[in-house]
């Protein structure tokens, strides 16, 4: 293999399929070109110069390829600011709250309220700009970031009369959550498993009652409300988009943590299924990590359609 | 003493807009490929690196304002690439505008 055959398939690698052939007999050709312009031909060094002066196989691929060369560009970048600084002031200071009420009503001492309550803000941050982040750069390489509008106040995203907003997805995510918070409590209430002593065994992890679980029934019926309202008002607005954020972005805090640090299943329960064993394909943690790809999942595919709904009824105004 | 990286990032940036009338107007006068063109633009006095030349040249292809067709007569299969009808229409616009700025210059005159 040639430097050139090594240069080419390096830029022809970060280019679409479609293209690939037709770039790579170009650049093929171009730079058997260059070399043959040099002074020296056939020498090794003319074919070092000719590549070296092309420069970054990857950063000519993405020139070729119209690709941008940043995460978030400036387009979208005070929109993202905008919201990151502002769920940062709504969010935060919440989970901070609801944890030290939860450390004062578990009756904790001081420096351990203090400790939790500023590492789950600490977190809770993190998660933010992480979430927001992420949405944000797949919005920059979606195919028209230009719908967003460029003046973003609040004002001029007041009412839009387009009724955008249907039955059908209203229906779906009242349906939802009613069945998820159901669930979560029926689990609770009405165990399906009893251990030996006859007491019920719950499938999530009775000890997140102290403050996750609650937590994240209230974000639940917060969640309710807004799909309730956005029914009663018709449409979208972009307000809707940055609760419908806020509240995945609550979800993932609350959830998230117990998930990774595998204390969201209720290890008796499985202890007494004498499921998953040793010879089970997976792991309980693995079965965790399932679960919070799945939440991280529903919480981007709930985001992106709702900042699409709310865009277009915005144009639409 | 102003530094020569400010210069430098002027100079670019005036640059910038004119390399592709450049190139539409060499391929309008006669199709060409790669290769070739950074050669005919360097005898213009037009410095264009060969990597923001080739992708600028697909870019505009796929905009329409350049066709493009592989000649494979010669041993080594060349992409050559000819300005449109509409890339002509473009030219005429673009130099209409650079004239109009070019007399907008003049016309504020020597410095004092």
């Amino acid at each position: 293999m040639t430097l050139t055959d090594r240069y080419v398939a390096a830029v022809v690698a970060h280019v679409p399929a479609a293209q690939r052939t037709d770039i790579e007999a170009e650049l093929r050709a171009s730079i058997a070109d260059a070399i043959d312009a040099q002074p020296e031909p056939a020498s090794a060094d003319s074919e070092r110069t000719v590549l070296q002066e092309l420069g970054d196989p990857e950063l000519l691929a993405a020139t070729y390829a119209e690709r941008s060369l940043y995460l978030i560009g400036p387009k979208l970048f005070l929109t993202w600011k905008r919201l990151v600084v502002l769920l940062l002031w709504i969010v935060v200071p919440i989970v901070g709250a609801l944890n030290i009420l939860s450390g004062l009503l578990d009756g904790d001492d001081f420096w351990p309220i203090v400790g939790t309550t500023l590492g789950a803000m600490w977190g809770t941050a993190i998660l933010i700009l992480f979430v927001v982040t992420l949405v944000f750069a797949v919005m920059e390489r979606s195919d028209d970031p230009a719908d967003l509008p460029s003046e973003w106040t609040l004002d001029s995203l007041g009412d839009a009369p387009q009724p955008n907003v249907t039955w059908g997805d209203t229906i779906a995510s009242a349906l939802t959550l009613v069945i998820t918070a159901a669930l979560i409590v029926w689990q609770q209430v009405a165990p399906w498993t009893h251990n030996a002593a006859g007491e019920g065994l719950p499938v999530i992890n009775p000890e997140l009652w102290s403050f996750v679980l609650p937590a994240l029934l209230v974000v639940m019926g917060i969640e309710l409300v807004t799909v309730i309202v956005r029914q009663v008002r018709g449409h979208w607005t972009m307000r809707d988009w940055v609760i419908c954020l806020a509240l995945n972005v609550a979800v993932l805090a609350l959830v998230l943590p117990p998930l990774l640090q595998h204390t969201f299943l209720n290890r008796e329960l499985f202890t007494e299924l004498g499921w998953p064993d040793a010879a089970s394909p997976i792991t309980l943690g693995q079965l965790e990590l399932i679960i919070a790809g799945v939440i991280v999942i529903t919480a981007l595919t709930d985001v992106i359609p709702a900042w699409r709904k709310a865009s277009a009824a915005v144009q639409a105004n | 003493m102003i530094s020569d990286d400010i210069v430098h990032g002027h100079r670019q940036e005036l640059r910038r807009g004119t390399a592709a009338l450049a190139c539409l107007t060499l391929l309008a006068t006669e199709p060409d490929y790669g290769y070739n063109l950074i050669g005919r633009l360097e005898a213009l006095g037009i410095e264009i690196e060969a990597n923001t030349l080739y992708p600028l040249m697909r870019r505009l292809e796929k905009q329409g304002l350049l066709t493009s067709e592989w000649d494979t007569t010669e041993s080594r299969p060349r992409k050559f690439y000819r300005t449109s009808a509409e890339g002509l229409e473009v030219i005429a616009v673009l130099r209409r505008d650079w004239t109009a700025l070019s007399h907008a210059i003049d016309q504020i005159g020597d410095l004092p």
